[in-house]
């Protein structure tokens, strides 16, 4: 009888758990941990590195289709704060190399009014 | 308490949630069918363990809470019953030649598979019981093991 074992990639501690979890049973560890090959070593489980993803469809069999979309939309938060933040540091530097450093001010002033 | 007034409790989300999430749910789902593809085909996998997070049972169809996105085992299991079926003269477990594209066909069906999901904490895992209640799908049980309350 043999098991499968399978860990989100990047899940590093608990790839640890279960490494020293299934040792003591002569596990097999086969795969690869984020990327970086691991030694096999004989027994009868084998530690999968999983990288499968499961679709938006087969979570919306579950879940409701509008929870979905919001965690979904998350991951694009950071684009979005990165863009923002660039946009502001080229506004900030164009306006110092401008000597247009009054404007920020009045900026600052609108935006704390606002 | 409704699902209106319960939709986020103790959960965080970044921008890695979804990717953290999906991975997640996914090595239940791939761990799910490499043991029912190695039990049809007999092949050596027979049982699997799956190390993931975030985990899952908190999570109901409609709210995320207790550090639960999704409810990976449902996920799962869901997928399991859109994907494989009970032969009817045998009993054995089979492929569905067209699975099953929404969880509205498993209603009435007799050839579902039965599941069995040990939900073992130390809070009851309401996300999973709800989902259960709003599936009705016959064939799948739920056992609590709740060690405080």
């Amino acid at each position: 009888m043999d098991s499968a074992v399978y860990a989100r990639c990047c899940s590093a501690c608990y790839l640890q758990k279960a490494k020293r979890l299934f040792a003591t049973r002569n596990a097999v560890v086969n795969g690869n941990v984020c990327g970086k090959p691991t030694e096999p070593f004989k027994g009868h489980y084998t530690l999968h590195d999983n990288n499968d993803k499961a679709t938006s469809n087969q979570i919306k069999s579950v879940h409701e289709n509008d929870l979905v979309e919001k965690i979904e939309a998350a991951q694009h938060y950071s684009e979005v704060e990165w863009v923002l933040l660039g946009v502001v540091i080229i506004t900030v530097l164009t306006c110092f190399y401008l000597g247009r450093e009054d404007s920020l001010l009045h900026c600052g002033v609108s935006m704390d009014v606002g | 308490m409704s699902d209106n007034n319960r939709k986020v409790m103790d959960v965080y989300a970044s921008p890695y949630v979804w990717n953290a999430t999906t991975e997640a749910a996914g090595s239940v789902i791939a761990a799910m069918r490499q043991v029912l593809n190695d039990k049809i085909d007999k092949n050596e996998i027979t049982n699997a363990f799956a190390a993931i997070r975030p985990p899952g049972h908190h999570a109901s169809y409609s709210w995320i809470t207790g550090f639960c996105f999704f409810n990976n085992v449902f996920i799962a299991v869901v997928q399991a019953l859109l994907d494989y079926r009970k032969s009817t003269t045998t009993g054995a477990i089979e492929r569905r030649s067209q699975p099953l594209i929404s969880t509205n066909r498993l209603n009435g069906r007799t050839d579902l598979l039965r599941v069995l999901v040990v939900d073992w904490d130390l809070h009851s895992g309401d996300g999973s019981i709800r989902i259960l209640e709003k599936l009705q799908t016959r064939g799948v049980l739920l056992a609590l093991a709740i060690s405080i309350y």
